[in-house]
């Protein structure tokens, strides 16, 4: 099982980016059941975040964000339902259990949501994968093998 | 650090226990499933596009501002 952390996550919708390749064929390999994917539910949040980012900077359109939300939902209940991606939810007891490793590690609070998921799920997570760079450093001191594909 | 994951285990467990104990939730992953099912709902799905149509909106979209979606990402966590 693949732990995907957003910077790897959101290259799914790109063709064209550094390790988008790469992320398709993981979850290419997912749909037809050679990998396991699971992430935090934090993720849909994230990635609908980028999708605004992009839209107030009028990079898209208006009417071609609503679209990407649209398809990225009906992925993510498509891969939930088929058992494929596993979000893990989210409680007032991840942010205080987060707090040690904002604190250690000096990372942003959805940084932290993601290497925690993670960490609980240590013994099923075969790698945490992830394109940011001090993310990967503070998830390989926690023990975590880490997978960049932007590095492939 | 162990000794913490296994406190945080320990209370993610307790949470998803008293949700199921409510009669609510079958299971932590039913709570998941329920809220996808809610957004599913709220962002009309049944008429979205294939995800080309997202990869090549998003392509052009970077072609143009010169910018990825994963820095994106780290932009909006600086932010914060």
């Amino acid at each position: 099982m693949k732990y995907l952390d957003t910077s790897a996550f959101v290259k799914h919708y790109r063709a064209k980016e550094d390790g988008s390749e790469m992320m398709n064929k993981l979850f290419d390999d997912a749909k037809v059941g050679k990998e396991q994917l699971v992430s935090s539910f934090i993720v849909i949040g994230e990635v609908i975040s980028v999708f605004d980012k992009w839209t107030r900077h009028k990079h898209i359109s208006n009417d071609e964000c609503a679209e990407l939300i649209k398809i990225f939902i009906r992925e993510i209940k498509e891969l939930n339902d088929a058992g494929i991606l596993l979000l893990e939810h989210l409680s007032t007891s991840t942010v205080t259990n987060c707090l040690d490793l904002i604190t250690e590690h000096h990372l942003s609070l959805n940084d932290s949501i993601h290497l925690y998921t993670a960490l609980a799920n240590k013994d099923m997570i075969e790698l945490f994968v992830c394109c940011d760079e001090n993310l990967i450093k503070a998830a390989k001191t926690e023990g975590l093998g880490v997978f960049n594909p932007e590095k492939m | 650090m162990v000794t913490m994951t296994a406190d945080v285990t320990e209370g993610v467990k307790k949470m998803a226990e008293g949700l199921i104990k409510s009669g609510l939730y079958k299971s932590q992953s039913e709570v998941v499933r329920d809220a996808i099912r809610q957004l599913a709902y709220k962002y009309k799905i049944d008429t979205a596009g294939s995800i080309e149509k997202a990869r090549v909106i998003l392509d052009r979209a970077a072609e143009k501002s010169g910018k990825s979606l994963s820095k994106t990402v780290r932009e909006i966590r600086d932010e914060e």
